[in-house]
C-alpha cells in the first residue's frame, strides 16, 4: 500500500466533486457563502464527533500504510480534516443532483417548495 | 457511554436543527404575504416550508440511503487497511462487512442536518434581498413565482 493513498484518494474525490459543483452549480458553486457555512458546520460537527469518540476510547488511530502518518491530535489523523470534509462536500452534492433529478421528473414543483436551481436547470440537460 | 449512545446525541442535533425548520417564521409568512401582488398563489421558499416538503424529504432519505451504502463498502476497505480501529467493547457488535452499525448514523446526521442547514440558511441569509437579486443578476437562483424566464424565451 503507497504511503499517502488515502490523503491522495480524498484529494482527488474532492476535486471530482468541486468540478461537478461547478459545472452545475450544485453547492458552492451555487451561493459560496451559503455553502461555506454549511461545510464549515459539518466539519465543525463531524470533528467533535471523533473528539468525542476519541476521548472515550471508542476510536484510535491504525497503522496501515495508506496513512501518511500526521495526527492532528493523538489519533486524529490528517487525513481526518480531509475525510469530514469530503462527507459534507458529497452530502450536498448528493442532496442537489437527488433534487434536481427530481424536479425534473415531477411535473410541477409541489406546493411550499421553491426550486433554488431553476435558472441553471438547462445545464443537466 | 457506548458509540451508539454517542450516536444518539449527534442524531438528536440533527433532529432539533430539522425541527426548527419546520417552523414557520412569522416574518416570513409576512413578506410571503404581501410579496404576492400578481403572483399565483404558491407560497415562495421565505415561508418557511421547504423541510415539511415531501420532495425535500424524499432527497434527503435517497441521499442518505446512497451515503449510507458507501459506508458500508467504504469503511469495510478501510477499516481492513487499517486507518482506523475501535474499541470493540463499546461497540454493539453488529457489523455490515467490517464496517460497525454505528458508524451508519455519520451518513444519516450528515444527510439530514447539512442539507436542513442549508435551507435554513437561505432563508435567514436574505430573505428580502432575493426577489430584487433575480432580477439584476442572472446568475441568482429564480423564484418559482416570478414570472421572469429570459432565457427561455429570448
Amino acid at each position: 500500500m503507497i504511503r499517502g493513498l488515502y490523503l491522495g484518494a480524498l484529494v482527488v474525490s474532492l476535486a471530482s466533486m468541486a468540478v461537478m459543483d461547478r459545472r452545475w452549480r450544485l453547492f458552492l458553486w451555487a451561493d459560496a457563502w451559503r455553502g461555506a457555512i454549511v461545510l464549515l458546520a459539518g466539519i465543525v460537527v463531524f470533528l467533535s464527533w471523533d473528539a468525542a469518540a476519541i476521548r472515550l476510547g471508542f476510536f484510535e488511530r491504525g497503522h496501515g500504510q495508506a496513512l501518511v502518518g500526521v495526527e492532528l491530535a493523538p489519533h486524529l489523523p490528517v487525513e481526518e480534516l480531509f475525510f469530514v470534509t469530503f462527507l459534507g462536500y458529497l452530502t450536498m452534492i448528493g442532496h442537489a443532483l437527488v433534487r434536481r433529478l427530481l424536479d425534473r421528473s415531477g411535473a410541477e414543483p409541489e406546493a411550499g417548495y421553491e426550486d433554488e436551481h431553476g435558472a441553471h436547470r438547462e445545464a443537466l440537460r | 457511554m457506548t458509540y451508539l449512545g454517542l450516536d444518539a446525541v449527534f442524531v438528536a442535533v440533527a433532529a432539533v436543527v430539522v425541527l426548527v425548520g419546520t417552523v414557520p417564521r412569522r416574518s416570513a409568512r409576512r413578506a410571503d404575504r404581501t410579496s404576492r401582488r400578481g403572483a399565483p398563489a404558491r407560497p415562495s421558499r421565505t415561508d418557511g416550508r421547504a423541510l415539511t416538503n415531501r420532495r425535500w424529504w424524499l432527497a434527503t432519505a435517497v441521499t442518505a440511503a446512497a451515503l449510507m451504502v458507501l459506508t458500508a463498502v467504504f469503511d469495510t476497505v478501510m477499516i481492513r487497511a487499517d486507518l482506523f480501529r475501535y474499541d470493540t467493547s463499546a461497540l454493539i457488535g453488529l457489523r455490515i462487512g467490517l464496517t460497525p452499525v454505528e458508524d451508519l448514523a455519520w451518513p444519516l446526521v450528515a444527510a439530514v442536518l447539512l442539507p436542513a442547514l442549508w435551507e435554513l440558511l437561505g432563508r435567514s441569509l436574505r430573505p428580502r434581498t432575493r426577489r430584487s437579486a433575480v432580477r439584476t443578476s442572472p446568475r441568482a437562483p429564480a423564484h418559482s413565482e416570478a414570472p421572469t424566464r429570459p432565457l427561455e424565451t429570448p
